[in-house]
């Protein structure tokens, strides 16, 4: 029985490709490139980051002066503990908090939403410049990046990603192998052999 | 073979279909079913190849109820009119396959191809073959089980004079092997001199069952088929 749904499926395979129908899958990854382009694009703002600081927090006193201190490149909010920091990044009224890094007194420990985007670019590019500035060139102050949301933006979209391709074989292949079917009744053969319906 | 039909009927709108209709058949008797397009041929073929279901009536092969499929497939090879065959894979593999689900042996396949004329192109893909080539495949595959009745509906249906005399030379060489063959046809001057038996469907109706001789000079073909 396997063997005779494998057949049907390597013929069914076989007519998409000859309809063509197979080729629209391949215009799901360009949807979706496309479609987070233009998602993606309106929210760059590299020239100014927001960034989150912890009030009680042991930031070390040069590193707290200058990013205090840098507003036209960093826009500082000030939150009470890492929890409230954490519940202004998912409203997205800030890009970052920065945290003091208790291992390695002098650094600092980078919270963001998610590690691959273009904001944790800008905190990052943005703060080494303010380091290069103050301090010439030394370590930078951000030696570990921890991101609220694991993945990049391909791995949320996988889901989105399945369902058109699911849809796709639904709607169109679909119907192409069921319009190919009434005309050849391949399956009407099949019946006029001892099989049984189920196999 | 002893093939009878009791009233058997079946009615797609009211008076569109097949109207009751009974008759008998003997073994090697072959017989050509011609009417207009909706006169019922290929719904009396279709309904003993067990494709699609009487409203009434019955039909037995061999005193086999033909709505018992399991059986009757071992009975009757049916033709379609399209080639029902897998297009992407080769002669020999579709006969392979179908003789795996008819449950007869490999070495059929081999005698299928030698019968047909079909050894050239076993490795052929079915989608690379002529029309009438296709329709060779398409019977040698509803012979691969040996049933003893055979059904074509309109073998001939898309192919050239050339092909067409070929196939009706085909349907000779296996009638000569001990089959009953009914086909059906648009044209019956073409099988004046093949068929045994003609029957004449109009409008659902059997409205002649005779030898080709008493059709031709009924006034019946003179009435269906003059052209002014």
């Amino acid at each position: 029985m396997l063997r005779n749904l494998l057949i049907l499926l390597a013929n069914d395979l076989a007519m998409a490709i000859k309809n063509k129908t197979v080729f629209l899958i391949l215009f799901i990854p360009f949807f979706v490139f496309i479609s987070l382009d233009f998602i993606d694009q309106p929210d760059v703002n590299a020239g100014n980051v927001k960034i989150g600081l912890i009030r009680n927090d042991t930031y070390a006193p040069a590193i707290r002066r200058n990013i205090t201190t840098a507003g036209k490149i960093i826009t500082v909010t000030w939150v009470q503990t890492e929890m409230d920091g954490q519940q202004l990044l998912k409203e997205k009224k800030i890009d970052g908090v920065l945290l003091g890094n208790t291992h390695e007194p002098g650094s600092l420990t980078l919270l963001v939403l998610k590690s691959e985007s273009l904001q944790t670019l800008a905190i990052v590019e943005s703060l080494s410049a303010l380091q290069q500035a103050a301090e010439g060139g030394r370590e930078s102050w951000i030696t570990g990046i921890e991101a609220l949301y694991a993945g990049g933006i391909q791995r949320q979209t996988l889901p989105t990603w399945i369902l058109m391709i699911v849809l796709l074989v639904g709607f169109i292949i679909l119907p192409a192998q069921v319009a190919e079917e009434k005309e050849k009744k391949l399956l009407l053969a099949l019946l006029q052999t001892p099989t049984s319906e189920v196999q | 073979m002893h093939l009878e039909l009791f009233n058997l009927t079946k009615l797609y709108a009211p008076q569109r279909g097949l109207l009751p209709i009974s008759f008998a058949v003997k073994h090697g008797e072959l017989i050509a079913v011609v009417g207009h397009n909706g006169a019922g041929k290929s719904t009396l073929l279709k309904l003993l190849a067990n494709w699609i279901l009487p409203d009434s009536g019955q039909a037995v092969i061999d005193g086999i109820d033909l709505k018992n499929r399991t059986a009757v497939v071992k009975k009757v090879g049916f033709v379609p009119e399209v080639p029902n065959l897998f297009d992407f894979f080769t002669v020999e593999y579709n006969l392979k396959l179908f003789a795996k689900l008819f449950q007869v042996s490999c070495p059929r396949v081999d005698d299928v191809l030698r019968e047909f004329s079909l050894l050239p192109f076993r490795h052929t893909k079915i989608q690379e073959l002529s029309k009438g080539l296709k329709q060779r495949v398409n019977i040698g595959r509803a012979l691969l089980a040996d049933p003893p009745v055979l059904l074509c509906d309109e073998p001939t249906s898309g192919l050239d004079f050339e092909m067409t005399k070929e196939l009706y030379r085909l349907l000779k060489t296996i009638h000569n092997a001990g089959k009953t063959i009914f086909f059906t046809s648009h044209r019956p001057e073409e099988i004046k001199t093949l068929a045994t038996r003609i029957m004449v469907l109009h409008e659902g109706r059997l409205i002649f069952d005779g030898s080709p001789p008493d059709y031709f000079q009924s006034a019946i073909h003179e009435r269906l088929y003059a052209i002014c």
